[in-house]
């Protein structure tokens, strides 16, 4: 049986079927012939969009984030108006939230990352700043060592329970701190301060290669190499507080959406500058951000306060060639 | 671009639907505002939404007083919420930013 047939010399891969559209796939921009449509076609390049996810069991912004899309946490938060700031930990299936065990140290405007069965939260605002430090082991929470600057609105750099930083914040002294500590699962070490001092804002990567972004009026970035901060390309809004992040993204693929005021934009991070993609379907700020820059979710935010969840997935578009 | 004015409570998603689908987000354009108001593009994919989750339709007015209505009073609630000797500062933190005015497209 022919596998191929030959267009002007070039052999063009015959199938029964259309590709898949799942992103990413090595035949993105392959031309073949669909003998079921009796079409030639092609995968384009991926698009990502926001699409609807289950929503919170309780509305809340400013909550910790670990995990990926499929399956995600979201650790405390403010409740509505501010009043009560929970405790509560919802976990994500990939379509719905289930409440969990709530943390020792209810607040929000804290940061976290981890997995689902292994996170770390740090800090917070609950009614006053904290330095608490708490781990997640899958079944509870456990006090480690604190931090040695308390503060909320800081952002979290990292993807593991065991090695993250803690960027920025308000501190009792600094309205927006420049200070950054590391975490290596046991205690806090100070490292090398960012260039501009920012809370309310998001991060993405490793502590060994990490990236911060955004912050009310600000669309600054800075990445870190480990042992010192650059700044690079700044975002094109600068309405970005409470700019969500895809937190498990890296400093050269990252993803930011949202912040106050009703900012509905979302921006890709390549390593080099910020590019405007499709928008989220509703404005919100302190949005808790989960997963990567092909699959992430906004969780929550405010205002007013939310129990949506949105979906950000990027998939290839199937392209029909008409000679007609 | 023309649009759409309807309300429908955002439902999310179940194992085997969603409110907002990717295929949506790439037929026309849609937007969500306080009070549950969905502005979508006026073409055959958004009218098709609007049919499929049997949304109300509004006016433009309609909806932009559901909208204004909702922010007004967030906007009061965050207001008359003070505690004594507590900076502007301090008062977002604890609440959030003041919800700000809106205009519909």
């Amino acid at each position: 049986m022919a596998t191929f047939k030959v267009t002007k010399g070039t052999p063009v891969a015959f199938r029964d079927s259309a590709y898949p559209a799942t992103y990413p796939s090595p035949h993105e921009g392959e031309l073949f012939y669909n003998s079921s449509s009796g079409t030639f076609q092609f995968l384009g390049v991926g698009t990502g969009t926001w699409s609807s996810g289950g929503n919170l069991n309780t509305k809340r912004m400013g909550g910790g984030a670990a995990g990926v899309q499929t399956a995600g946490s979201l650790i405390a938060g403010d409740a509505d108006g501010g009043s009560p700031r929970y405790g509560l930990h919802e976990q994500y299936d990939g379509s719905s939230w289930t409440e969990t065990v709530d943390v020792n140290t209810a607040g929000s405007y804290m940061a976290a990352t981890g997995t689902q069965t292994a996170a770390v939260k740090f800090g917070g605002y609950a009614p006053d700043r904290h330095d608490e430090t708490e781990i997640w082991n899958g079944s509870g929470w456990t006090e480690v060592g604190d931090m040695n600057t308390a503060r909320f609105g800081h952002s979290a750099v990292g993807h593991l329970s065991t090695a993250a930083l803690a960027v920025g914040g308000t501190s009792a002294a600094d309205s927006t701190a420049d200070i950054v500590e590391s975490w290596n699962g046991t205690s806090w070490t100070e490292v090398g301060d960012i260039n501009t001092g920012r809370a309310y804002f998001g991060g993405s990567g490793t502590p060994s290669a990490g990236l911060v972004f955004g912050g009310p009026s600000s669309a600054l970035t800075e990445v870190w190499n480990g042992s010192g901060w650059t700044e690079v390309g700044d975002m094109n809004s600068n309405a970005r507080y409470g700019v969500g992040p895809a937190q498990q993204g890296t400093s050269t693929d990252a993803l930011g959406f949202g912040g106050n005021p009703n900012n509905v934009n979302t921006e890709i991070w390549n390593g080099s500058s910020w590019t405007e993609v499709n928008n989220l379907a509703t404005a919100r700020g302190n949005i808790t951000g989960i997963g990567t820059t092909s699959a992430a979710l906004a969780v929550g935010g405010e205002p007013p306060y939310l129990t949506a969840t949105e979906e950000w997935n990027v998939v290839h578009a199937l392209k029909t060639i008409d000679v007609s | 671009m023309d649009y759409k004015y309807s309300v429908k409570e955002n439902w999310g998603k179940t194992s085997t639907d969603q409110f907002i689908k990717h295929e949506d987000r790439v037929q026309f354009h849609i937007e969500g505002y306080p009070g549950n108001v969905w502005v979508t593009e006026d073409n055959v994919h958004g009218g098709r939404w609007i049919e499929r989750h049997s949304a109300v339709v509004k006016t433009k007015s309609q909806a932009q007083t559901i909208v204004t209505d909702i922010v007004d009073a967030a906007k009061d609630t965050w207001d008359n919420d003070n505690v004594d000797g507590e900076s502007s500062a301090e008062k977002i933190t604890r609440l959030g930013a003041k919800p700000t005015d809106i205009t519909l497209p």
